[in-house]
This record gives C-alpha cells, sequence and structure tokens, in this order.
C-alpha cells in the first residue's frame, strides 16, 4: 500500500513537472553564424568562453579561435600527428584557464592555452573510446569509458589517472525493464556520455541514448539523476534499426533518439541537446542546478540535425551535419 | 657418518643452489635487458602499438611486385600506406592514393603500397599503375611490424629518409588528409580553398572539361558531349566518401528513374569493381559514367565541403550550362527530389 502511494506521489510529481515544462516550453529561433570564407569549411567541434568561442574544423584540422568582442579569428594548428598538430580530434573542451582536444586516433589529450597556442600533450597509457572531454575546475581532463568499472575517468594534464566514477548502467534502467530484452545489444551504448563541468566543479553526464541527465560533485559522488522526455521509451521500443536510422557511431548500434550534447549556463543552469527528429527538430532541455526540469525550446535547422553546441551568454553556437556551417540560436525567441 | 657425510656434501649443495640462483638471475637480466633494448615495433609478431610522431623505424629492402628491390627509404619524403583488409572504403582511399601517385612529380616524394591478406584487390586496383608507385605485397608482415600494425589492419606512415616518422595514425587515411599532406610534404603548404566552392555556386557556369568513361562501352568523350548527346538530367556523384552513400544512391535512382531519364555520373574515387558491383546488386542496366582522372574542380566540386556526404543533382542546358545543382544527402535524397519537382 506504501509502495502503490509512494508510486501515486512519484507519477504525479513527474506528471506536474511535465505539465510545467510544456507550459514554459518555446520555439528558438536559428540563424546561420556568418563565417569568414577561406577560414573554416566544416566546423564540428564547439567550445566557448565568456569571451572566446573555439570552433575545429574538421576539413582542415585547424581551430579557429574566435574572440567574442572584435570577432577577429584566429586559427591554430594543422593536420599531423605530432606537437601542435590535429588529426581528427573526438572531442574538444574549454574553460577559462585553456583549451584541451581528445585525440582519439592517436590516444593523447592536448593542451592549448585560451588564445589556442599549443601547451603541451600527453599520452594515455591505455586506450579509451571517448567522444566527450570535459574540464572541471580543478584541471583535471575527464572522460567517458564505457567499457571499464567506471563510465567517467579522471585524468590530469600528465596523463595521470585520478579516480573514477559513476557506475555502469544498462538501457533497461535508463528507460524500464520493458527494454531488457535489448540490454546486450546496447551494453556499451548504453553507457556513452556527453560530459560537461561547472565552474563548481560539479560534473554533468547526459546519457547518448538516453534522456536522462546526471550531477556529480567535484570528489565523484553522484548528487543526481533525472529521468525526462519520458515519451522516448515508446519510441525505442518501437524502433527497428533501419537504413539511415540514426547511428551510435562507434558501437555498432542504431537508435532512434540521441542526446547530442550537455553544457552549463552561468548561473548554474544546465541545458541538454537532444534529437527529436533525425533531420528536423531538436530539442533543447533547460534544468535548475538541483535538477528541475524547467522547460524547452525546439529548435529547427534547414537541410540536417544540429549536432554540437556550444552557448556563449545565453546564445547557443551549434554546427549541423549536413549544413556545414555555424549557428547560433537564441532561446528567447529573437533571432539575432 | 651419516651427520658428517651431510655436513660434507653441504656446500656443494649450497654451491649448485647458488650457481642456480646467480643463473637465473643473469637470464631474468639478460631478458629485461632485450625487452627494453628492443624496438617494440620491430620484428614483434605479438606487441602491436603504432608508430608515434617522431619514433624511428630500422632500415628495410623490400621487393615490390615487379620483383625490384629496394631499401624503404629512397627519398626524402615516404608516403608508407598499409593496406589490411580490402574493403569498399579502403580501396576508394587506395584509389585516391593511387591517383596523387600518378600525378607526383616531385622527386623527393616516394608512394609505398602494401598490403598482406589482401593483395590481390590491390594489385588489381593499381594493374595500370604499378610503375607509379612501390606495390609490396608484404607476405612476412615485415612492413607491418615496422608500422606497429596487426597485418590485417591498415595504417598510414610519412617516414624521412631516416625511417623518422613525420606523420603516423592507425586506419585508412581520407582522400582529403592525404591530399593536404601530399602538398604539405610536396609543396611547403596546404591550398584549403580547393574544394570549397559550393555546388549552388554553380548554376549558369558551364560543366567542366572532364574526360568521362561509360563503364560498359568503355567510349571515352568529354561530360561536355554526352551531355549534348542526351538531354537527359545528370546525377553527379561525388562525396568525401563516395562508397559510403553508393548504394543510397542507387536505391534513390532507382525510384527516381522510370519517370525522368537521369544519367548518373561517378567521381574517380570510386572503385570501378565496387560500382559495378553495387550497380549489378541494383540491378541498374543504364549507361554509367565515370570521371577519367581526378581534376580540381570536378572531383571537389560538387563536394559542399561537407563533414558528411553529398549527392549532387546537376541539370545541364543545350548550351552545356548548369542549370541546377542541388547538394542532397542520401538519406534525405527522396524528400529533396519530390520538393524540387514541386
Amino acid at each position: 500500500m506504501k509502495t502503490r502511494f509512494a508510486l501515486a506521489l512519484m507519477l504525479s510529481v513527474a506528471v506536474a513537472g511535465v505539465l510545467a515544462a510544456v507550459d514554459k516550453n518555446q520555439r528558438a529561433t536559428v540563424a546561420p553564424l556568418p563565417m569568414n570564407a577561406g577560414q573554416v569549411y566544416a566546423p564540428t567541434l564547439l567550445a566557448a568562453t565568456k569571451s572566446r568561442l573555439y570552433v575545429f574544423d574538421e576539413r582542415t584540422n585547424r581551430l579557429a579561435v574566435i574572440e567574442r568582442n572584435t570577432q577577429k579569428v584566429t586559427l591554430t594548428g594543422e593536420l599531423g600527428t605530432g606537437r601542435g598538430q590535429f588529426f581528427h580530434p573526438a572531442a574538444m573542451a574549454a574553460n577559462e584557464q585553456g583549451v584541451v582536444l581528445f585525440d582519439i586516433l592517436g590516444n593523447r589529450f592536448q593542451f592549448l592555452n585560451v588564445e589556442g597556442a599549443f601547451q603541451n600533450e600527453c599520452q594515455l597509457s591505455e586506450p579509451t573510446s571517448s567522444r566527450t572531454v570535459a574540464l572541471t575546475a580543478a584541471g583535471l581532463v575527464l572522460v567517458n569509458t564505457p567499457s571499464s568499472d567506471h563510465v567517467i575517468t579522471a585524468y590530469d594534464r600528465q596523463c595521470r589517472k585520478q579516480f573514477t566514477f559513476g557506475p555502469p548502467t544498462a538501457l533497461s534502467e535508463l528507460y524500464s525493464s520493458a527494454l531488457a530484452g535489448r540490454n546486450s545489444d546496447y551494453k556499451f551504448a548504453a553507457n556513452r556520455l556527453w560530459l560537461t563541468g561547472d565552474k563548481s566543479g560539479n560534473t554533468y553526464a547526459a546519457y547518448l541514448l538516453a534522456p536522462v541527465l546526471t550531477k556529480y560533485d567535484k570528489s565523484g559522488n553522484l548528487l543526481w539523476t533525472r529521468k525526462f522526455d519520458q515519451a522516448r521509451e515508446e519510441q525505442f521500443r518501437q524502433y527497428v534499426p533501419k537504413n539511415g536510422g540514426m547511428s551510435t557511431g562507434v558501437d555498432g548500434v542504431q537508435v532512434p533518439y540521441i542526446t547530442k550534447a550537455v553544457f552549463p549556463e552561468e548561473d548554474g543552469r544546465v541545458l541538454v541537446l537532444c534529437s527529436v527528429d533525425l533531420f528536423r527538430k531538436d530539442r533543447i532541455f533547460e534544468f535548475s542546478p538541483g535538477g528541475d526540469l524547467l522547460g524547452y525550446s525546439d529548435i529547427e535547422v534547414p537541410r540536417g540535425s544540429l549536432f554540437k553546441m556550444a552557448l556563449q551568454d545565453h546564445d547557443l553556437v551549434l554546427s549541423a551535419l549536413f549544413a556545414p556551417g555555424l549557428y547560433r540560436a537564441n532561446l528567447t525567441g529573437k533571432q539575432n | 657418518m651419516k651427520n658428517n657425510h651431510v655436513v660434507r656434501k653441504s656446500p656443494k649443495r649450497w654451491q649448485g643452489h647458488l650457481l642456480m640462483v646467480f643463473c637465473a638471475l643473469c637470464v631474468v637480466t639478460i631478458s629485461v635487458n632485450l625487452w627494453r633494448n628492443t624496438d617494440v615495433h620491430a620484428n614483434s609478431p605479438v606487441q602491436h602499438r603504432f608508430l608515434h610522431t617522431g619514433d624511428t623505424i630500422g632500415p628495410l629492402t623490400v621487393r615490390d611486385v615487379a620483383g625490384k628491390s629496394r631499401a624503404l627509404f629512397p627519398a626524402k619524403t615516404n608516403f608508407v600506406l598499409y593496406y589490411g583488409k580490402a574493403t569498399a572504403k579502403s580501396l576508394q582511399n587506395a584509389t585516391y592514393a593511387g591517383f596523387l601517385a600518378r600525378r607526383n612529380d616531385n622527386p623527393s616524394i616516394s608512394f609505398v603500397i602494401a598490403a598482406n591478406k589482401s593483395f590481390q584487390a590491390y594489385q588489381d586496383l593499381y594493374s595500370t599503375a604499378t610503375q607509379d608507385l612501390f606495390l609490396v605485397h608484404d607476405e612476412e608482415a615485415e612492413i607491418a611490424n615496422r608500422l606497429g600494425l596487426a597485418s590485417a589492419d591498415s595504417g598510414s606512415a610519412i617516414l624521412d629518409q631516416d625511417g623518422k616518422v613525420l606523420f603516423g595514425a592507425p586506419g585508412l587515411l581520407d582522400p582529403e588528409d592525404l591530399r593536404q599532406l601530399y602538398e604539405r610534404y610536396s609543396r611547403g603548404k596546404i591550398d584549403y580553398s580547393i574544394a570549397s566552392q559550393s555546388s549552388t555556386a554553380l548554376v549558369g557556369k558551364a560543366i567542366p572539361a572532364v574526360q568521362v568513361r561509360e563503364i560498359h562501352s568503355g567510349k571515352v568523350s568529354t561530360f561536355s558531349e554526352v551531355a549534348k548527346t542526351d538531354s537527359a538530367e545528370y546525377w553527379v556523384f561525388t562525396a568525401n566518401c563516395p562508397v559510403c552513400s553508393l548504394r543510397s544512391f542507387f536505391e534513390a535512382l532507382a525510384q527516381y528513374r522510370p519517370q525522368h531519364p537521369v544519367i548518373p555520373v561517378f567521381s574517380s574515387r570510386l572503385p570501378l569493381p565496387v560500382l559495378l558491383q553495387v550497380a549489378k546488386e541494383n540491378r541498374y542496366d543504364g549507361p554509367i559514367y565515370i570521371a577519367e582522372t581526378e581534376i580540381s574542380g570536378f572531383e571537389d566540386i560538387y563536394n559542399n565541403q561537407s563533414v558528411s556526404d553529398f549527392i549532387s543533382i546537376v541539370k545541364v542546358d543545350s548550351h552545356d550550362r548548369i542549370v541546377s545543382a542541388i547538394p542532397v544527402s542520401p538519406f534525405e535524397i527522396q524528400e529533396v527530389l519530390r520538393s524540387h519537382e514541386n
């Protein structure tokens, strides 16, 4: 009886939360962000601080550092595997102390100062398939280690492992036991994360194939887990992999739904970019520092799905998969 | 007596034990030193750690398919491309490497292309171009071991004449990366402006004067000549990774073609065996044109500088002018075609 009451209470709270979120939802406008011709051809990785936007160009393997005030663009690096050279890094993060890129093929971290000048690099002793990297306030680098005992590993700037945290999960834990039959297919994919750190040293982890966000403190202790957008479970349950479906990329499985990025705002709120429709619509969910769902915004981009974002003073800077270029979304509905 | 006997024999036993311990220590010491001094990348059939930039691999003499023997590092810069398997993607990348090797007129640059298990596929691919590159059947996996690869894996390295690694990465090297690396080491700088033109900017311009070959008849003509004799719609198929979206392209073609006369024109980056196989699988029996050579302004011009793969649907008027050029991803081709018709 007590269990039923508790479940009913939880359900009521959840429904109230969703209704509140729906009330606050809005539509974001997206506008192309002009890029200087001949500088950035195929922007992929993005990171931002208050004063600079960092855009990695997949085609030229160069990093563009764009000053916020002057819009001055500085290009750094070139294609290569040596010091100060880039070779299709899988992830990038930036804070007021500098920039880190994760070279997944070379299994190394590359550290740059805030202006994009090469500082140092280090080689990881064990390979990781992480597609995300985060910088903590303490200067550690976090990566996702989906096939390990803990799904997040912290390294220092010399690539020395510091600590690990976050227990592995399964598809049925992210959604419900109704999907337990698919757990083995999604064994690693279910533990793929997007990571980001806030200025207080906390870590946010958004699960790639489920609308689930977790928050850890600076020691790696779990603070909260929030499941949102519950309708996605039905989408997953009915999904049959098909040609052209979204793929988790590295684990060889297709999915009907993915999250694409997680990013903290200055005031402590956190945003999660999710794909609702592969080619038409993405949705950005906004959470309070305590994990309350504050609302969501739908964003539409012509010719392709958004796949990376960075946040700069409430403006989202986005890159897209099939329509290369940078885009800016303003969540207030006002076009820039 | 017994005790005395024991006492008498004891020193010998101790000596024996000491000798054994000493020998064991010697063996351990020698093993450790050998292990520390051994280049783990060289001649190691078990350990595979791909070379890092700055590493050096020792001298190696190899024999090419023509039976010519030579040192691996005859030039200042050696592009060593190792193909572990023969997949559509690897054959595509090797096709482009062959193009670069044929075009290379810088004597300080040498191309070495090596394969082990799937060597025959690469030999077929380069059947007309063996004089331009050094094709090695790496039967003993010597090159693979030097690179730190299992013989079934692929990897790419650029080595100087002393065998020092200037660039090294496991896996296949995509054409655009290979182009940039070649430009850097052949000219000292990379031209990023190539492949920067958007296909939509082509509208109103003339079709590039490129030779194309109809793959069934073998007839060679210019794209312009083909366009004049046929008033069909041309689907120019180029992409960063043409083989990645080739099947989607043919599927779309199969649905669209019954109502509309369409002639597909393919990038020279596509390996012919793969193109023929996919066309056959899709029961496509119409004419297929493939660009004879990789020509700047044709291969890349429709590419739309995307990280993913686009098909360009190009319509040409009777004056060889492009009247429309729509870049479209293979996953949304049906939708785009419908809206284009409207």
